[in-house]
């Protein structure tokens, strides 16, 4: 296929030396294992359509569409390409020839939606639109400009805004690897749920030199950003069982969302509001973590499992 | 052919939705022609045993409204239930507990102690305090239990629709009939009322700006609003985004933002948190980058009482239900 993107970056993608360190730190490929869901494989695919060797299907544009943006690629990346911008100029590319796959990118259904413009507030990158069309308003995602954050869903008072299942970001997906753990959780451990965000905190668990975490006592789920962490879902995991929420991210200024904004805010007015349910406001806890103070999470997560296990579980009042 | 028997009952409220039936004006008179009342305590003489006379589902629809908190409306609403073919949960307060439902940040002791003791204008020397059961002479008089917990009517019975509003506006209430004499239903649980939120059908979100924010937090008495500005672009929370649509905007016409009546659209199970999350979304978002921990907490601070606020009307169906005592 004639490119028109990609054409410039034909270099840049022989300067990949296909070692994989990228996959260490690759949500996707995490979940899969297969190459084509990792960095290395998709800049392989995007050599081909450049060259020519291959052409483009609707399977290779749905896997170039499935990326979150949060760059720990980059950051381990041997040789320094520019994975996230080719891969933005793919998606352009792709678009242009025709094909709309969904990948990771947000879905707004229109049923629901009210144009009430939250969404289009909260996203850094600008990817949503909200247009006059005549009479009524049309509201668009740009496919290119989504880096599948989620922060819009967070945000959304009519849950309008949803991503495909399959990578584990969907709000269903998150409440139930919460709710499997709170219910599997017998042994009178506290159950305690963390979230971290892709970017900041969970490659770093990857590595073998951690100092020693208390074990089984809380749950780890990833999500891209904590922007993506909405009261509902942490409201939800209380009323399930839960003794603590901790929620961690990247620290101010450094998160590519500004999503750790929205959820400082979102979270210490949800404890204002626990405080006036008489759920103690140290079960839920907003922690900032640089990338690579592996030290400092498990510390935090140790710490707040102490305290949680003092307070116990919250007292459910039947009728 | 018989007309349709209907019957309209009213637990924990305050009688804004029996109002609300009278309210549709001549319209009622379409309402009485078509169908055949045999139960509606504040207006007419039926009694209890004459719906206890009644075969199972003889009843073609009961209207509920109010919220259950006490044995006998308990008891009422089963046996409503058992004896109509439709259950209609009438008004906030069957639908999501309503304003009684804040009743569930206290419980039955902290209540009456309050309404029996506390409060300036009783005059209650000896502290009593009613009783389920109470010896008056050789006679024993019984009062219905009062439960610490306010329940929506679907956490009693099982609901087949939803009339939302507080009270539910006259053309809402005239939809949800035709819909019902016609038998053109949607499916069953579907609140009758539009899917989409406030937003859609608001006067004001015509001149809304591109990106919403809010850059404080004003309560209503502080400011008076600009009749023509969105709410949230003055700093005064209006739950509209949240709130299922169909009421008409009456409130904000009458320069006063949305409180959250008609509770969350489809989709949400909690309304609060919803609201909540829209609020903090957009809360000094402007600056975000520039705002110190203590700058974030005075901002949110501002929020006197959050779940007062955001769950007005939906406390009890809302995940938490009650304040943990």
């Amino acid at each position: 296929m004639e490119t028109k993107y990609l054409k410039n970056w034909e270099n840049e993608l022989n300067i990949c030396i296909r070692c994989g360190y990228c996959y260490e730190h690759c949500h996707l490929f995490k979940l899969s294992g297969w190459e084509v869901d990792s960095p290395r494989g998709k800049l392989l695919l995007l050599y081909g359509l450049t060259t020519g060797e291959i052409e483009p299907s609707s399977y290779i544009a749905e896997k170039i569409f499935q990326c979150f943006y949060c760059g720990r690629c980059e950051g381990s990346c041997s040789a320094n390409v520019a994975v996230r911008d080719i891969f933005t100029d793919a998606k352009a590319e792709l678009l242009e020839v025709g094909f709309d796959p969904e990948g990771t990118v947000v879905s707004i259904d229109e049923d629901f939606c009210s144009k009430c413009g939250l969404c289009v507030s909260v996203c850094k990158s600008e990817a949503i639109t909200i247009k006059e069309d005549g009479e009524d308003k049309k509201i668009a995602v740009d496919k290119v400009k989504c880096k599948g954050c989620g922060l819009c869903i967070a945000t959304c008072p009519s849950e309008a805004i949803t991503q495909k299942e399959g990578f584990e970001v969907s709000q269903k997906e998150l409440l139930a690897k919460a709710t499997n753990f709170i219910e599997a959780e017998k042994n009178g451990n506290p159950k305690i749920v963390v979230f971290c965000c892709n970017w900041s905190t969970y490659p770093e668990l990857q590595l073998s030199q951690l100092p020693v975490q208390k074990k089984d006592i809380s749950m780890i789920i990833v999500a891209m950003c904590v922007g993506r962490i909405g009261p509902d879902l942490i409201l939800d995991i209380f009323s399930r069982g839960a003794w603590g929420v901790m929620v961690a991210g990247c620290p101010p200024e450094e998160c590519q969302h500004n999503g750790n904004y929205k959820a400082r805010r979102r979270i210490l007015l949800l404890k204002n509001l626990l405080g006036q349910f008489n759920i103690a406001q140290q079960r839920l806890e907003l922690e900032s973590i640089e990338p690579g103070e592996s030290a400092k999470l498990t510390q935090v997560m140790n710490n707040f499992s102490e305290r949680i296990k003092k307070l116990g579980p919250i007292y459910k009042k039947e009728v | 052919m018989a007309k349709p028997k209907v019957a309209f009952y009213w637990c924990a409220s305050c009688g804004g939705c029996e109002e609300a039936v009278v309210d549709l004006a001549e319209d009622i008179l379409k309402v009485v022609e078509a169908v055949d009342i045999v139960f509606w305590p504040v207006a007419m003489d039926f009694k209890k045993k004459d719906v206890e006379a009644m075969k199972d589902g003889e009843i073609a629809v009961s209207f509920i409204n109010g919220a259950v908190r006490t044995e006998e409306q308990e008891e009422m609403v089963k046996l409503l239930r058992r004896k109509s073919g439709l259950v209609i949960a009438f008004g906030s307060c069957a639908h999501l507990g309503g304003i009684p439902g804040l009743a569930n940040f206290w419980n039955r002791d902290t209540i009456f102690e309050r309404v029996y003791k506390e409060v300036p204008s009783i005059a209650n020397p000896k502290g009593v305090l009613p009783k389920t059961k109470t010896k008056v002479g050789d006679m024993e008089l019984t009062l219905p239990e009062f439960w610490d917990t306010v329940r929506t009517l679907d956490q009693v019975i099982d609901v087949d629709y939803y009339i939302p509003g507080c009270a539910p506006p006259p053309d809402i209430i005239m939809n949800a009939v035709s819909a019902i004499l016609e038998g053109k239903l949607p499916e069953k649980g579907s609140v009758l009322a539009p899917d989409k939120s406030l937003c859609d059908t608001c006067p004001r979100s015509e001149k809304k700006p591109e990106k919403i924010s809010m850059k404080e937090i004003k309560r209503p008495y502080e400011i008076i609003p600009d009749s023509e500005k969105c709410f949230l672009e003055e700093g005064i929370i209006c739950l509209g985004p949240a709130t299922r649509s169909g009421c008409g905007e009456k409130c904000i016409n009458a320069n006063m933002p949305c409180r959250g009546c008609f509770g969350p659209t489809k989709e949400v199970i909690d309304h609060g948190a919803k609201g909540l999350s829209a609020i903090a979304s957009i809360l000094g978002i402007e600056d975000e980058e520039k705002l110190s921990e203590e700058d974030v907490q005075k901002l949110v601070d501002k929020i006197v009482d959050p779940a007062g606020l955001f769950y007005m009307y939906s406390l009890p169906s809302s995940l938490l239900r009650r304040k943990k005592i």
